[in-house]
């Protein structure tokens, strides 16, 4: 009661934040600048693991014209999917309003264009699968929704993304070169480790995100679109 | 270009002959004949029972800008004798489709490469190429027929292992992941593809390249090694 006594004395947002803040790092939970995890202005950086899951790219059988003339005679079938990508990723965001945060963020990764060959129509051999190593570099624009604002002491803070990118893939360690765009959109929460109202950085925590990923065009041997689930995990320092 | 009845070639629709200059290499004169001997057909949609005018003479056509034989294509013997496609992918194969089709009249892939390679535009140079080596036993393989299948354009296009050290190219390939396949030259008279004189060795089976095979744009693939097994 006295010490809320004390911060009565300040005006202005800034300092009664800072009093709630020392309020509840007293008497409650290990403390949460609430200032720095909603100011403006701030910014951001993390880094951290993503994991992207497969994309199919379908199936086209080899085809021969049959004798007839009409119709078509397979000499084998093919299915090709793009494998999952393990990589890792570094972010920068700036906090534009309170719920709303601009980020731009690149990953590396690399995972194998996969194709799967049988029914030759000259062999029974069981089916045979080949591969080619992808190395794939992406850098993506994306807006940050902090949906609610969190709960005073909350460490957790939910949001929503969506973004676009380019990725640009390197197929059997650089023989060629392939460039496409991908959009995103999912969501995740953040967990506050620590922060505190003054010093070089402001907050320190982890970050889960779960997405949906589309890709067009790059590798995808069909050239359409491509959705693939993604998820991350990184660490992040806020000034 | 004429027509020319002679019975005595009971399986040879046409045939194409050159005159060649030895000294220069160049083509002086070059002659198609058809058949007579077998019913013909110039009808729009090809006609039932007789062989269409059109598609034979894109074939030898073919032969006559430079083209030889393509094995992109399954046959079975007859047992009246003479083979009976089951299937082909190319104009140039040299066993016609049956009587009545018109299918012969469509370049496919396969002999687009060929001719663009013979003859290249500004849109060939665009184009990338697979090269290697095909040894059985660990020694190079002559006439061993290698294919690459583009999966995204569903495209085939072949050539054969040319030298005695079972080296092949294959070009005019889009830019992008590529099937290899190796088959024996066993849909077709060897003599229909190579001199007599060559050995080609048949015994061996059907394999796969072990990694799909990456065409780059304007360039080859670098060098891929198959080793075929024994039938």
């Amino acid at each position: 009661m006295t010490r809320h006594l004390v911060c009565s004395f300040f005006l202005g947002r800034a300092p009664r934040v800072s009093c709630l803040a020392l309020t509840l790092g007293l008497t409650g939970p290990p403390a949460l600048a609430q200032s720095s995890s909603a100011g403006v202005g701030r910014f951001e950086i993390s880094a951290g693991i993503i994991r992207v899951g497969q994309a199919s790219f379908g199936g086209r059988d080899a085809e021969e014209t049959a004798g007839t003339g009409t119709g078509r005679f397979r000499l084998f079938s093919s299915s090709t999917e793009l494998t999952a990508v393990s990589g890792f990723g570094a972010r920068f965001g700036v906090t534009l309003m309170r719920s709303l945060d601009a980020e731009i963020s690149g990953t590396y990764g690399t995972s194998d264009l996969r194709s799967r060959i049988e029914a030759d129509a000259e062999t029974s051999n069981a089916p045979i699968v080949v591969m080619v190593p992808v190395q794939q570099f992406t850098i993506e624009g994306a807006a940050v929704w902090y949906p609610g604002v969190p709960r005073a002491g909350s460490r957790t803070r939910f949001f929503v993304k969506g973004g676009a990118g380019l990725e640009r893939h390197l197929e059997d360690r650089g023989s060629r070169v392939v460039e496409g765009r991908m959009f995103e959109m999912g969501g995740g929460v953040k967990y506050t480790f620590a922060s505190r109202s003054r010093g070089w950085w402001r907050g320190l925590g982890a970050r889960l995100d779960a997405l949906a990923l589309v890709h067009a065009h790059a590798v995808a041997v069909d050239d359409r679109a491509h959705a693939s689930p993604a998820v991350g995990a990184s660490v992040y320092l806020k000034f | 270009m004429g027509c020319r009845r002679s019975s005595e070639l009971d399986r040879v629709l046409a045939t194409t002959s050159f005159l060649i200059d030895d000294a220069t290499g160049a083509l002086i004169e070059s002659d198609i004949f058809f058949n007579s001997a077998f019913p013909w057909s110039v009808a729009e949609n090809g006609e039932s029972g007789r062989f269409d005018v059109q598609s034979i003479a894109l074939h030898e056509i073919g032969h006559m800008s430079g083209l030889g034989h393509s094995a992109l294509g399954e046959t079975e013997l007859r047992e009246s004798g003479g083979r009976r496609v089951i299937a082909s992918e190319a104009v140039m194969f040299p066993i016609a489709f049956a009587a009545g089709s018109i299918a012969g009249r469509t370049p496919r892939a396969d002999d687009i490469a060929g001719m663009s390679d013979l003859y290249p535009d500004g849109d060939f140079g665009q184009l990338g190429s697979i090269s290697g080596r095909v040894t059985k036993d660990g020694r190079p393989l002559f006439g061993a027929h290698v294919v690459a299948f583009d999966p995204a354009s569903g495209a085939l296009v072949g050539n054969f292992t040319l030298n005695a050290q079972g080296q092949f190219s294959i070009d005019g390939l889009s830019a992008g992941p590529h099937i290899l396949r190796v088959e024996p030259l066993d849909d077709a008279d060897i003599d229909s593809f190579f001199e007599s004189t060559r050995t080609v060795d048949l015994e061996f089976r059907v394999t796969y390249a072990n990694r799909l095979i990456v065409v780059p744009r304007r360039g080859d693939s670098g060098p891929v090694d198959i080793e075929v097994a024994r039938k």
